[in-house]
C-alpha cells in the first residue's frame, strides 16, 4: 500500500470546508481537549475550531489532555459512533473526521512560526 | 511552483566543481520525485534546479512507517508534508550481532536523515549515512531553510567560469 504524504492543514480550514477534504491525507495540529477510550477517539482543539480524531489505528497510546498533538491520517466521513463535541465557543467539524495513522506529541512547537511557515510554503506552491 | 530541473551541460569531469555535488543537498521530499537522472550514472547522480548535480540529500520529516528486513536493513518512510520517501539503513555486522544496539526510531519520531540517493526497483530511495532525532521546531526551521535554498537552486546556475 502506497502511503500519501500528509499535507499540513489547519483545523479552521477543516471546520469551514470539511467536505472538500474528504479522502485527502492531512497533518493536523492541536491541543488535546478530550479522549474517549470507549470510542477510541480524541477531540483536538486549535483556537475556535475542533476536530474529532479516530485513533483506532494507533494502538495503545497514553494521551494527556492539554498536550499539543500532531496527527497524520486520512480525512473521511465520520463513523457512526458519536463523540461529545459540545465545547464552549468552539466549532467542531461535523462532516469529516480524521482517521489517524501517526501521532506525536509536539509540546513546545512554536505555533506562530509553524503557521507562518505553512503559509509561506503554500504561497510558493510547494504544499 | 515546481522546481525546473535542467540537465547539466558541463562534461562529467567538471561536475565536481559544483559544491552541490559534494554536499547533502537540503531538499523537500516533493522535489525529489521530479529529479532528472544524470546519464550514465542514472541511479546515483541527479540534476536539480539550474544545472546543479547532486548525489546526496538531507531530509527532515516524520517517520510514518518502519520495516525491518531480516537483520540487515531497516526501511523508514519519511513524510515531510510535501512527499514520502523510503530511507534505508543498512546495519553493520556489529549491529547485526546485537540487534538491541541498533538505534531504532519509532513511528511518529521526527528525524533528520543524510544520505546518498539511489534507485532500486524503479523507486528513488535514500541510503542513510547518518540520522538523528530532532524536535518539531527543527522541522519548521528546515521547511523555511529549504524554501530559501530552493530559490538558489532555481536561479543560480552551475557556472565554472565564475
Amino acid at each position: 500500500m502506497d502511503l500519501v504524504a500528509g499535507k499540513p492543514v489547519f483545523l479552521e480550514e477543516i471546520v469551514a470546508k470539511g467536505a472538500d477534504f474528504i479522502g485527502q491525507s492531512a497533518r493536523v495540529t492541536g491541543t488535546l481537549h478530550s479522549y474517549s477510550p470507549a470510542t477510541e477517539s480524541a477531540v483536538l482543539v486549535e483556537g475556535q475550531s475542533a476536530l474529532v480524531v479516530d485513533t483506532r489505528l494507533l494502538g495503545v497510546v497514553k494521551y494527556h489532555v492539554g498536550q499539543t498533538y500532531q496527527f497524520i491520517g486520512v480525512l473521511s466521513p465520520p463513523t457512526a459512533v458519536s463523540t461529545d463535541t459540545n465545547i464552549d465557543d468552539v466549532r467542531c467539524a461535523t462532516d469529516v473526521q480524521l482517521h489517524a495513522r501517526v501521532s506525536r506529541v509536539v509540546d513546545g512547537l512554536d505555533m506562530v512560526v509553524y503557521r507562518r511557515a505553512i503559509m509561506e510554503l503554500r504561497t510558493a506552491d510547494i504544499l | 511552483m515546481n522546481l525546473q530541473n535542467i540537465p547539466c551541460s558541463r562534461p562529467q569531469t567538471e561536475w565536481g566543481l559544483d559544491p552541490m555535488f559534494w554536499v547533502s543537498a537540503k531538499l523537500f521530499i516533493g522535489d525529489l520525485s521530479r529529479l532528472v537522472s544524470a546519464e550514465p550514472l542514472s541511479t546515483t547522480v541527479f540534476y536539480i534546479g539550474n544545472q546543479h548535480v547532486i548525489k546526496a540529500v538531507e531530509l527532515v520529516g516524520i517517520i510514518v512507517s518502519i520495516e525491518r528486513r531480516a537483520l540487515k536493513m531497516i526501511y523508514y518512510q519519511i513524510d515531510d508534508g510535501t512527499g514520502i520517501i523510503s530511507c534505508v539503513h543498512f546495519t553493520t555486522p556489529a549491529e547485526q550481532a546485537d540487534p538491541d544496539a541498533v538505534e531504532c526510531y519509532s513511528i511518529g519520531d521526527s528525524i533528520c536523515v543524510r544520505g546518498r540517493l539511489a534507485v532500486y526497483r524503479n523507486q528513488l530511495e535514500v541510503i542513510i549515512r547518518e540520522s538523528e532525532a530532532v524536535d518539531p521546531n527543527y522541522e519548521t526551521l528546515a521547511w523555511l531553510e529549504r524554501l530559501s535554498l530552493r530559490k538558489f537552486l532555481a536561479t543560480s546556475p552551475f557556472d565554472t567560469k565564475q
